[in-house]
Parts: structure tokens; C-alpha cells; sequence
């Protein structure tokens, strides 16, 4: 009773309180634990429970070595299922899954070491049930014990899970990344493609994810993106029906999830998948969620979206939250990446339709060019015989000339206008006086304001710099503001000119005219914008003509203003910034592409002439002042216009010309049937054929006709040797800079827009003929230096310093393969093989120093990839100063002599290695021969050893008292046959030594094999060798060298005779065999039982030099291999089943007919 | 003992010389048998005449070093003659170690041979009667009683009758009377006739000197 009482008092002191921790403690026999009974307790271990139990914070203590666990209230969550086994339990069996992390943390303090500390440990445990993802923040600290061994009693553990807040953040985390990351895609594929890719940085919270989207017809959806597993595997099939026609079972069921709209999960994943995806930890998920992906149209679904769960965390609310929440914000991704598609989609729509219509504007702006140059053309024509007219009839032409006149003005605006409209517009910016040029252009309204009333003031004083202008254009400008001015101007006078106001020019066209109320102001340079009721001298106008101005302006880098006021005046300035810093340098003096759509001065003074009342106009003869206006008049070169004055006459040329449009056909030939023959065809086909039957000196062709076209019948013609230097000339109603350039680059000489002029047509024709006479007089020279050049063996090609080909001779093409069209404008550097590039740089130095290479030799690849010897010489080329611009060279096929020279040098290594060989051979032999001179003389030595004895006893036959001469003739005859026995052996052996030509015969290979063991038998009993032979009775015979193929085996028996030295008596077997080999051979083998021979060495055994015994050069084997071979067989080794190694070879049957 | 014509055995491997040495030791009046390997010779019948082995040196299978060893282990005991085609000291000396009577080099002199051939045979005639004796006397001590052989071992180490009697505890008479039928029994006309007939006939280890 007394010990208990001490007992309860112990108990009290330390195990008082303490909640349900300390009931339990309580109730324990801590005599059964390894800490005793309570009442051994250290003072310190007492104090520290109490403490510890008291305590709020998660605690825990590991008392004594084996780190026995006392642990509070507060730490009992952390346990799980542990408790309350865990208490009085060895940390070692309570933590035991985590037992080697722990270990170090808790001995280094418990040895004497520091506390220590973690922050986020991550540890897998178990507690319940299953194996858990964890971090804590831990702070294990030793307890000094003063009775303890060491000092120290155990080690207090301050524990606080943060799994929770870990968790958490991760899925912030990714939540955010999924946010921001995703805002980028620029389609729904893209979207979840980025969405995976972030999904599958987080395998912890998603150990795989599938994106499922659903297609249009919602029957299907695809795999849009996967995350921890492959797309296309078993468990991420790529496309999964909806429909649920399809029979067999889906993976996964999105159809449910689809229809229901609602998150599903899906448990036991393993049972269901021949392969989870694996997941970051040790087991694979065991469960998934789908999650529906919604869209932005209510009720349906953009997709599904499944989420592995991992298989370290409980699926518990907060889980299900953050997936709800990937799916969210993969919804969210997914409905802004179909708007953003959408709105391009939008975009580019408009787009394509803004596109079709400046087509549309440019195409029928082309098509009035054509019948515009039908009328104006003849009408030219007519009123250039003008003596010849009636009077009346010229007017009325006049009026025809005039209005189509003006429609072409209207047409080459409309042109301007689409060209602008498409971003086609090349201005060419040439620096010129700009005062000077608006002056001079100023004054062609000088003589129709004069006769309308009007004062015309041109006031432009020099500029300090040249302005850069596209010339063209500034004649639109200035003269569209003109005509404008006069249009509206009824009364006092126009003033015009040009100042430099800072670093830029200002033209100024101010007017006395009706002037543009304020509310239309802002909006006349808009685009079709017509003042509406504007008192003008004419109601004509398209409202494009400031609108372009103001285009034209802008492509100067300049401005237009407009200042006005109704009744009083209309002041217009144009400012341009001088010099041509603020222009693209490329179009400073570039060469114009485009058709020109200039026109005359007079176009507009015309037009606007007849916008006086009649007599005015007439009455001056404003009309027949000017020249006719053609595009010839813009013509820089005066001389082009002379041409057909200078044209020698005889002999008359043929002209072939090709046109679909009857109208045009009779048009060409008004024009060119004076001059020349012409031709006429209406389409390509028919051409092609007249062109044939009667080859014309030039064609003239439409591009756009049926059949064939312009550029096929260009093609046909470039393609026969007798057309193909025809030169054609094509026209066509696309002035376009393409059309042109097409035109030109399939081999057009020259290229004609419509409308164009008799006089242009002309002056081009004679202009294209004179060339053409020209270059046949140069071509005829250089025709037969080609032909020389053509029918030369030799490669002939020129190229320029840079190594660029420019030339190419039917040679070349034979020897490197390369047609001319291929190898023109290639660099040389082709031909060259990779390893003698450095050889171009050299001589194309030594050709700039204007230095010769002759007859260099080297190698050069052809097209095929083959390399070809050559020698080549090279020579500059020379320009007309004498400066080197290039190369000629000429290269010769040297493969031939150099196959030959190698030929021969090949022959004479033959011969030197066939005599090497010979005598190679020969010295083995003898070496074979010493090898075996014991068992030689033994074979020589037996029959002697015979004769003697033989002799003898027949010496005693007839010795005896009654000789017995039966006897003694008897002995004779075995000494005459032993005797023969001996010489024939001598006899083999000198043959064996003595020969040294290959001598083929038809031979029985087991002779061979039996003669071989006679001479090695000796030897073989010597050392003790067993000899077996097997030797097939039924072999065909084989054709080959006797003496040869005897050296081969016994070489093979004395190899193995030696291999067998090391083996214990007894066992030395050695067995000949000869057999049938596949078909009609022969094999012989040779099989010892002896140490073999390593097996990486045994094919390297018949290599020269190469031995595995301890004397010997390592011949025998190569020279053997050597022998076979040029028998047509085949020698090798095998090491046996059993001890030892065969070697064997095979040789061809003798052919049934031996040559 | 017989007086059959002795027999040469003549082991070669090589047929012409087996004729040729038949044709030698006939022509000398000797029967001869051929053998063509070692293992013929052993397995065959051969005449219990007095005679001798020619045997080759090297032989396919077992060699004539070996078949020599190989009789003497069987406890043939027949005297060969070797012959070789290339003999070497190292070679001759084991095969006259082991009891060879001569070691004759091919080609030999044909009387080399037939001296040998001779020797042998007289060792082997000499041996045979050894042998014979031998059996006589083996025969006669088998005869003899478990005491009298204790007597006669006893006699032939020179003990006194007096000193027997008392080794084998028994009288002197009776030691006597022992000895008188041993000597009689064993064919012995005196002690020293009897002492000859005990190292003819006794194992070394009964042979030690009385000491």
C-alpha cells in the first residue's frame, strides 16, 4: 500500500492534467516500457512531460536511446492512426516508413550534436490508410539529463504540419500561371496545348491531365492537349465519340460528363487502364475527375477536361475546389482564344473583301485601255492626214479624239487611284528645279485663262536646293489644281507659286473662284466626295481628283491644306519637304516599272478648254495648236521617234502578228503593212504554225488568246532552234509591273501595254528589227566561235571574278552533268568537292592578277555526286579596257589516263605482290618443311632402316649352311620396294620444296588430305597426336594447285599439333574431315582438341602477322587464306562444343567442263 | 619349362620394317610374331615360349614407353629390346631405367639386333627358371604348418631352439621336432642351405636382419 501510495504521488507530480493524453499516460504500466516504472524516472524526463502535456503546440518526446515517444494532445492529429499505439512506442517502429529521413535529424541532437531545424520537410507517411504527401516544420532539440549516459536525455520534438498551406500555395501557383500564361494563345488548340504544358509542371496536384475538346457537330471530342502522359496512348485516346453509337467500352466516359454537364470521378483507375499514367510518385493515381469545360454559349460544353488525383493526397474539398477551378480557368483560356480567332477571322474577311475590290478597279481599269487604244489609234491616224479631211468630218474626229482623250485621263486616274489603293504606287524621285518645272507647267493654262478672262499669275523665284519630285506626279498635282482653279473660277485671276518656306517647298494655287463653304471644307479631299450644287464651270467630276493629290502629297512626305471662303476664293498649299533625306532611298533615280498614266498638258487644257462656252474655244483653235498627245511625247529620246524616217527600205521584213481581236489584227496591219510583210494569226496555235512555215524576222502577240496564249506561243517559239531567236514582242491590256516583268523574264524582247500609239507601236518594231539585224551580223561571228566553243570535247565555261558561271559548252554538260540552264549563274564552287574548296580563292586570285593556270590537275564533282579528274586551264577574260571581269576554262576529262596510269601502277604491284607471295609461299613451305624435318626423316629413315635390315637377313639366307635362296629372293623384293618407298618420299618432298608455279589440275581432295598426314604423321606421333581422319569417299573433285592445298593442311595440322602441345597427354586428338558443302563443294576440315583460341581473336587469326603462338610470324594462316581464296573458296574458324578449335575451308567442285 | 623354340615379339607400326625384322630374326632361326600397335600385342594370344619384345618407340596409341609400363604393371615379365627411328638420350634412359635390355637406333646393325635379341632371350630363359625354382619353393613353405613356419622364421633369424621355445612358449622338444620336419619339408640339407632357401623365397619385410 505504502508503494503505491509513492506511486500515485510520482504520478500526480508528473502526469497530472494534460487532457486526453495525460488520461491515457496514465493508465500505462510504464514498468513494461523500456523508460521503467514511473517512479525510475529522471527528474528531468518527469519535468519534461509535464511540460509537454501541458503544452498547446503539436510536441512530442523521444526519451532514451531508443527514442521512446511521449507526444501531447495538440500532436495527436498529426498521428493519425498512430495513436495511441504510438505512445510508449520506439520512434524506429512508429515512424518507420520515414524512419531514414528522420534518423539523422533526431540522432545529430541526441548524440551531442546542434538542434536542428526544418522549415518544409517533405515526408511520405502513412497514418491513414494510405500513403500521404506531407510537410512539416520541425524543430527536434536535445534534452540534457544529467543522469543519461551522454548528458542528454532524448530529444524534444516541436512538430507543425503545414501540408494544408503547402498545398495551397502550389495550387495558387499554378492557378496563376494558368492565368497568366494562357493569354497569349491565339486559337482553342493552342490554348490547351499551353494549358497542358503548365498543368504538367505541377504533377503533384495533377499527376496527368487530359483537354479534351468537343468538335463543331458535338459528336466528337479531340485531345487537345495531355499533361503527365502521352497523347494517342491507351489512356489518352485522340479522339473519343459522344454519340456512345460506337459499341466498345471508352476510356474515359466524356459522353456522361457531356450530357450531365456535371464533374464525375472515376475511381480504381487501375482496373480500368492496362497503364495509369504514372504520376510523379511510386503509385500511379488511383482515381481521376472529369471536369465539363464551359463555353460561353450557355449549355454547352468547349470540352472536358480529366485530372489524375494524386495518389499522395486525400481527394478532399479543397482538391475538388482547385479542380473546379483548372477547369474554370481552362474554360475561360479556351472561350478568349475562340474570340481572338473569331476577331481575325473578322478581320481577314474585310480584308479579302477590300482586296477583290482594288482587283476589281484594277481590272476594269485595263480593260477600257484596250478598246481606248482602238479608237484613239485610228482616229490619230486619220487626223494626221489632215489635208485629206473634210472639213466637218475632221471636227467630228476631233470630238471623238477629244472625249477619248479624256477618258483616258479619267481611266489613268482611276489607274493612279487602284494602284495607290493596293500599295503599287513606285514613285520615282528624281531632283529637279522645281521652281522652274511648275512654272513651265503653270504656263499651259497661260493661253486658256487668257481667252476665259482670267488673270494666270506664275510667281516662282528660285529655290535654294533641288526638290525631289516624281515628276509625273507633280504634273498631276499642279495641274489637277489648276484645272480645279479654273473649273470654279469665273472672274479675276489664278495665282501660282512655289517658295521656300524653312526646309521644305510650298506650292500655292489660290483662286478669285466661287470658293467651298465651311462645312465642306474638312471634307474635299475625301474620297468621292462630291460638293454638292457648286456653281462650276462643269458639272463633270469624279471626286477623286483631290482625293489623289492628297495621296500624290503624301508620298512626297508632304502635306495639302485648304483655306476658302464662299464668294471670295480657294487657296490650296502644297508643302514638301526638300532634299531627299525623308524619301526611300531605293526609288531616288530608280527606273520606272510601271506603265506611265502621265498625260500631256494638253489633256487638261483641252478638257478644261472645253468647259468654255464654244465660240470662245473654237474661235482660238486652242485644239489644233497642240500636237497630238501620245505616250510617244513623254518619250525621254527623241530619236525613237525618228526611227521610221530613217529606216532603210529594202529588203522587206516579215512581221508576224498574233491577236484574238479581229479589230486589233486590222489595226497592226494598217500600221506596219506599209513597212513590212505582216502576217496575221488569231491565236498562238495558228502563229506557232505560220511561224514555221515562214520564219518572220519579228512577233508581235497579245498575251490574253484563246488556245494559246501569248506566253505559250513565246514558249513554243524559244523552244525550236529555227524560232528561238525570233524576237517577240507582247502586248498586253495589264500595264501592270508584274504582267511586264512576266513578260519580260520568259524571254520577251520587249512588252507593249494598250493602249499605245501607231507611232510607238512603230518606233518600237523598227527599234526591235534594227537590233535584231544588228545582233544576226554579231551573232553570225559569234555563232561559229560558239560552234567551236559547242562542239569542242573540252568543257569550255567563263565565269565572273565572283565564281559565277556565265557561260556553259555541250562539253561541260557531258562532263559534269549539269545542263547550261542549270550551271548558269551558279557559282563555280559547285564543281568543286568540299575538300579542294580552297583551291577557287587561289585561282581566282591568280586570274585577278591577270594570270593564266594551265593545265592543272585536280578533281572536280559532276552532278551525280561522282568525281572526275581533270586537268584545266584558266584565262582571264578581259574587258574592253583590259580589265580582268572573268574566267575561261577549259577542263578535260583525265579520268581515262588516270584510270590507265592507275592501271598500270596497279599491274605493277600485281606482279610485285604475286612474286612476293610466290615467294612467300615457297618460304613457308620450307618453314613447314623444317617444322616437320623429324617427321620427314622418320618417313625416309623407315624404309631405310627396311632395306638394311632386309639386306642383312638376306645375307643370312644365303649364309646359311644350305642357302635358302626362296629366302633370300624374297628379301631382295622388300628391299627393292622399301628402297622405291624412300626415294618416292624424297621424291614428294623435293616437289614439295621445289615448286613454285600455280599449276591447276583436277584433283581427288582426299589424296591432297592423305598426302598432307603421310608427311605430318611422324610429327603427330611424336607429340603424342591421336589422328582420326573422316574423309567422305563420294566427293566431286575439286580443280586447284596439289602442292598448294597440301601446304594449306599441313600448315592447319602443324597449328594444330601446337595448340594441342599444352594438353595433358592422352587427349591430343586430331581428326581430319572432308565432306560435301553446300551443293557441289568440298569442305575440309581440321579439328583439334586443343586450347582454342580467345574468340575476338578468331577472325583475326588469318590476318598477316597476326599469331597466337609464342614462336612463329603469323603467316602460315594468311598465306593459307591467300591459297584458298584463289582457289574460289573460303577458309575460317570455329571453336568446338568441346576443347579445342577446327579450322576449315571450302573450295568449288571442278566445273564439269574444266577451261 | 619348356623347350619350345623361343618366340620374338615384334611390335612396328611401320608394315615394311615389322617384315623386314621378321625376315632378320627368321632368317637367324627364331619364330617371330607382328604386331602392328600396342594394343594388338596386348590383346592377343601369344606363345608362353621363352622370348622377347621388339617394340618401336613411337607407335600410334599408346606408345612402346607406354605398353612397357603397362606390363610391368600387369607383372609381364618379358624382356624388350627398343628400337627407334630417332631416339633420344632422355627416352632410352627411362625405357633401360624401367628394364629394357637395349635401346637400338633405325637403321641398327643387324647384329646389335640379334645380340639383343639373344640377351633377352637368355634373361628371359634364366628368369623363367628363377621363376620355376621360385614356385618350388613357394609350394614347399606352403606345405609346412602354422608352427612350423613360426619355427622356421624364428630358425632363420639364427634363434637357439632354447630361445624359440621360449618366444612361442612351448618346449624345447617340441621346437625340435619342428625344426627337424621343416628342414626336412623345405627340401634343406643344412641350416645355411635353409637360410639360402629363406631369402630366395621371404618378403623383405620378414627378410630384416636378426638385430
Amino acid at each position: 500500500v505504502a508503494n503505491e501510495e509513492v506511486r500515485d504521488e510520482h504520478v500526480e507530480a508528473c502526469l497530472s492534467g494534460g487532457g486526453s493524453m495525460g488520461e491515457i499516460m496514465r493508465s500505462i504500466d510504464w514498468s513494461k516500457t523500456p523508460l521503467g516504472a514511473v517512479e525510475t524516472w529522471s527528474p528531468t524526463l518527469r519535468a519534461m512531460i509535464s511540460f509537454l502535456l501541458a503544452n498547446r503546440f503539436p510536441l512530442l518526446l523521444w526519451w532514451g536511446p531508443d527514442y521512446t515517444s511521449i507526444y501531447n494532445d495538440a500532436y495527436r492529429p498529426i498521428l493519425g492512426k498512430k495513436h495511441p499505439h504510438a505512445l510508449g512506442q520506439s520512434v524506429r517502429e512508429c515512424w518507420s516508413e520515414i524512419w531514414h529521413v528522420l534518423q539523422p535529424l533526431i540522432d545529430t541532437p541526441f548524440k551531442g550534436g546542434p538542434a536542428t531545424w526544418m522549415d518544409d520537410i517533405s515526408l511520405e507517411i502513412n497514418r491513414h490508410g494510405y500513403v500521404e504527401e506531407t510537410h512539416f516544420t520541425i524543430a527536434y532539440s536535445p534534452v540534457p539529463d544529467e543522469t543519461a549516459p551522454r548528458g542528454i536525455g532524448g530529444v524534444l520534438a516541436t512538430v507543425h504540419e503545414i501540408t494544408e498551406k503547402i498545398v495551397a500555395d502550389r495550387r495558387v501557383l499554378l492557378l496563376r500561371d494558368l492565368a497568366s500564361r494562357t493569354a497569349e494563345a491565339k486559337s482553342a488548340e493552342e490554348a490547351c496545348a499551353i494549358a497542358a504544358g503548365i498543368l504538367s509542371q505541377y504533377p503533384k496536384d495533377v499527376p496527368f491531365a487530359l483537354l479534351y475538346a468537343i468538335d463543331a457537330d458535338r459528336k466528337r471530342a479531340r485531345l487537345a492537349g495531355a499533361a503527365g502522359v502521352l497523347m494517342g496512348e491507351a489512356a489518352s485516346p485522340m479522339i473519343v465519340d459522344l454519340d456512345g453509337q460506337s459499341g466498345h467500352e471508352q476510356v474515359w466516359p466524356l459522353a456522361d460528363v457531356v450530357q450531365q454537364g456535371a464533374f464525375q470521378r472515376i475511381e480504381n483507375l487501375s482496373q480500368r487502364l492496362a497503364r495509369v499514367p504514372p504520376g510523379p510518385w511510386s503509385d500511379p493515381p488511383d482515381s481521376a475527375v472529369l471536369m465539363p469545360i464551359r463555353s460561353n454559349i450557355s449549355h454547352q460544353l468547349a470540352g472536358v477536361i480529366v485530372i489524375g488525383i494524386s495518389s499522395r493526397l486525400c481527394f478532399n474539398d479543397a482538391y475538388q475546389g482547385f479542380c473546379d477551378l483548372v477547369a474554370g480557368q481552362v474554360a475561360t483560356t479556351i472561350a478568349n482564344a475562340r474570340a481572338y480567332e473569331e476577331e481575325r477571322k473578322r478581320a481577314e474577311a474585310l480584308a479579302e473583301i477590300d482586296r477583290a475590290k482594288t482587283l476589281f478597279f484594277s481590272n476594269v481599269s485595263h480593260e477600257f485601255r484596250t478598246p481606248l487604244t482602238l479608237m484613239l489609234g485610228p482616229v490619230e491616224d486619220m487626223l494626221n492626214r489632215a489635208e485629206s479631211l473634210h472639213g466637218g468630218v475632221r471636227k467630228e474626229l476631233e470630238l471623238v479624239h477629244r472625249n477619248g482623250l479624256r477618258m483616258q485621263k479619267l481611266v489613268n486616274t482611276l489607274l493612279d487611284f487602284s494602284r495607290i489603293e493596293a500599295g503599287r504606287t513606285h514613285a520615282v524621285y528624281t531632283p529637279v528645279d522645281l521652281a522652274e518645272v511648275t512654272q513651265e507647267l503653270a504656263g499651259n493654262f497661260r493661253s486658256l485663262t487668257e481667252r476665259a478672262g482670267l488673270k494666270l499669275i506664275v510667281d516662282c523665284p528660285p529655290l535654294p536646293e533641288p526638290a525631289y519630285v516624281d515628276r509625273e506626279m507633280w504634273e498631276k498635282i499642279v495641274f489637277n489644281l489648276l484645272s480645279n482653279a479654273f473649273k470654279f473660277t469665273f472672274a479675276g485671276g489664278i495665282t501660282v507659286s512655289v517658295n521656300a518656306a524653312g526646309d521644305h517647298a510650298e506650292l500655292v494655287v489660290a483662286d478669285t473662284g466661287t470658293g467651298i463653304s465651311e462645312h465642306e471644307l474638312p471634307l474635299i479631299f475625301e474620297r468621292f466626295h462630291r460638293i454638292e450644287g457648286a456653281r462650276g464651270r462643269t458639272y463633270e467630276g469624279t471626286g477623286i481628283g483631290l482625293s489623289l493629290i492628297q495621296e500624290l502629297v503624301w508620298l512626297h512626305g508632304g502635306s495639302i491644306t485648304v483655306e476658302s471662303r464662299l464668294d471670295e476664293g480657294t487657296t490650296f498649299r502644297v508643302r514638301i519637304p526638300l532634299g531627299a533625306e525623308h524619301l526611300p532611298p531605293d526609288r531616288i533615280g530608280a527606273a520606272r516599272t510601271l506603265t506611265s498614266t502621265a498625260l500631256s498638258a494638253a489633256v487638261y487644257v483641252e478638257e478644261a478648254a472645253r468647259w468654255l462656252p464654244d465660240d470662245i474655244a473654237s474661235s482660238r483653235g486652242v485644239a489644233s495648236s497642240s500636237p497630238w498627245p501620245t505616250p510617244d511625247l513623254l518619250s525621254p529620246d527623241p530619236a525613237a521617234r525618228e526611227v521610221r524616217h530613217s529606216r532603210t527600205s529594202p529588203p522587206r521584213q516579215r512581221i508576224l502578228v498574233a491577236d484574238d481581236n479581229s479589230d486589233m489584227r486590222d489595226y497592226f496591219s494598217r500600221i506596219l503593212s506599209d513597212t513590212y510583210i505582216v502576217d496575221l494569226a488569231a491565236n498562238g496555235e495558228e502563229a506557232f504554225g505560220a511561224a514555221l512555215n515562214s520564219l518572220p524576222d519579228l512577233v508581235v502577240a497579245d498575251i490574253m488568246m484563246p488556245d494559246a496564249d501569248g506566253f505559250e506561243l513565246l514558249r513554243r517559239l524559244r523552244s525550236q532552234d529555227a524560232t528561238r531567236s525570233v524576237p517577240v514582242i507582247l502586248v498586253s491590256a495589264r500595264a501592270g509591273e508584274e504582267a511586264r516583268i512576266e513578260g519580260l523574264q520568259r524571254g520577251a524582247d520587249d512588252y507593249l501595254t494598250k493602249p499605245f500609239s501607231a507611232r510607238e507601236l512603230r518606233a518600237r518594231v523598227d527599234a526591235r528589227l534594227e537590233l535584231v539585224r544588228v545582233r544576226k551580223k554579231v551573232e553570225g561571228e559569234r555563232g561559229r566561235l560558239a560552234a567551236i566553243v559547242e562542239s569542242s570535247d573540252d568543257a569550255i565555261v567563263s565565269k565572273d571574278l565572283n565564281g559565277v558561271i556565265l557561260s556553259w559548252n555541250a562539253g561541260a554538260e557531258r562532263l559534269f552533268g549539269y545542263t547550261a540552264p542549270e550551271a548558269i549563274g551558279q557559282p563555280v564552287t559547285m564543281l568543286i568537292p568540299t575538300e579542294r574548296a580552297d583551291e577557287e580563292p587561289v585561282i581566282l586570285e591568280r586570274i585577278r592578277r591577270g594570270e593564266r593556270v594551265e593545265h592543272y590537275e585536280t578533281i572536280r564533282r559532276r552532278k551525280d555526286g561522282t568525281q572526275v579528274d581533270i586537268s584545266l586551264s584558266v584565262s582571264p577574260i578581259l574587258d574592253e579596257y583590259g580589265r580582268v571581269v572573268g574566267a575561261s576554262k577549259i577542263a578535260r576529262d583525265i579520268t581515262e589516263r588516270k584510270r590507265i596510269e592507275q592501271e598500270r601502277r596497279e599491274l605493277a604491284v600485281a606482279i610485285a605482290l604475286r612474286e612476293t607471295e610466290a615467294e612467300l609461299a615457297r618460304v613457308t613451305r620450307a618453314l613447314t618443311v623444317g617444322e616437320l624435318s623429324t617427321s620427314i626423316a622418320h618417313e625416309v629413315n623407315q624404309p631405310l632402316a627396311a632395306v638394311v635390315t632386309n639386306a642383312e637377313a638376306g645375307l643370312r639366307w644365303l649364309n646359311g649352311e644350305t642357302p635358302n635362296l626362296r629366302e633370300a629372293r624374297e628379301s631382295l623384293a622388300l628391299i627393292v620396294r622399301d628402297g622405291n618407298r624412300a626415294s618416292e618420299v624424297i621424291r614428294r618432298i623435293r616437289e614439295f620444296l621445289k615448286k613454285d608455279s600455280v599449276e591447276a589440275a583436277q584433283l581427288d581432295i582426299n589424296d591432297v588430305v592423305r598426302e598432307a598426314v603421310f608427311f605430318a604423321r611422324g610429327d603427330l606421333l611424336k607429340s603424342q597426336v591421336t589422328l582420326r581422319c573422316e574423309l567422305c569417299a563420294e566427293l566431286p573433285p575439286v580443280r586447284g594447285d596439289r602442292v598448294q592445298l597440301e601446304q594449306v593442311i599441313l600448315n592447319l595440322i602443324i597449328n594444330a599439333r601446337e595448340a594441342m602441345a599444352p594438353v595433358a597427354d592422352g587427349q591430343r586428338e586430331l581428326v581430319m574431315i572432308s565432306q560435301k558443302f553446300a551443293g557441289d563443294g568440298v569442305l575440309v576440315a581440321v579439328r583439334d582438341s586443343g586450347a582454342g583460341v580467345n574468340p575476338q581473336d578468331i577472325d583475326r587469326l588469318f590476318t598477316a602477322f597476326f599469331t597466337t603462338k609464342s614462336k612463329g610470324m603469323g603467316m602460315g594462316l594468311s598465306i593459307s587464306r591467300s591459297i584458298i581464296e584463289a582457289h574460289g573458296g573460303r577458309i575460317w574458324a570455329v571453336l568446338n562444343d568441346g576443347p579445342g578449335l577446327t579450322v576449315q575451308f571450302t573450295l568449288p567442285a571442278a566445273s564439269q567442263n574444266p577451261s | 619349362m619348356s623347350e619350345e623354340r623361343p618366340t620374338i615379339f615384334v611390335v612396328d607400326d611401320d608394315a615394311s620394317m615389322r617384315e623386314a625384322l621378321k625376315n632378320l630374326l627368321r632368317s637367324v632361326g627364331l619364330e617371330v610374331q607382328t604386331f602392328s600397335s600396342a594394343q594388338e600385342f596386348l590383346s592377343s594370344e601369344r606363345s608362353k615360349a621363352a622370348g622377347c619384345l621388339v617394340l618401336d618407340v613411337r607407335l600410334p596409341g599408346l606408345s612402346g614407353l607406354d605398353l612397357q609400363r603397362e606390363l610391368a604393371q600387369a607383372n609381364v615379365q618379358i624382356p624388350i629390346v627398343f628400337i627407334t627411328a630417332h631416339g633420344d638420350i632422355q627416352m632410352s634412359v627411362r625405357a633401360i631405367k624401367a628394364g629394357a635390355v637395349e635401346f637400338l637406333t633405325k637403321p641398327f646393325r643387324d647384329q646389335d639386333l640379334l645380340d639383343a635379341v639373344r640377351q633377352a632371350i637368355d634373361r628371359d630363359r634364366a628368369s623363367r627358371v628363377q621363376q620355376a625354382e621360385m614356385a618350388v619353393l613357394r609350394e614347399r613353405y606352403e606345405s609346412l604348418s602354422p608352427r612350423e613356419q613360426e619355427v622356421m622364421t624364428r630358425v632363420v633369424r639364427g634363434l637357439l631352439n632354447k630361445q624359440i621355445a621360449g618366444e612361442l612358449g612351448i618346449s624345447e622338444a617340441t621346437v625340435k621336432m619342428h625344426r627337424g620336419q621343416l628342414m626336412h619339408k623345405m627340401g634343406a640339407g643344412s641350416l645355411a642351405g635353409l637360410i639360402e632357401i629363406s631369402q630366395k623365397l621371404l618378403p623383405a619385410k620378414s627378410r630384416r636382419a636378426p638385430q
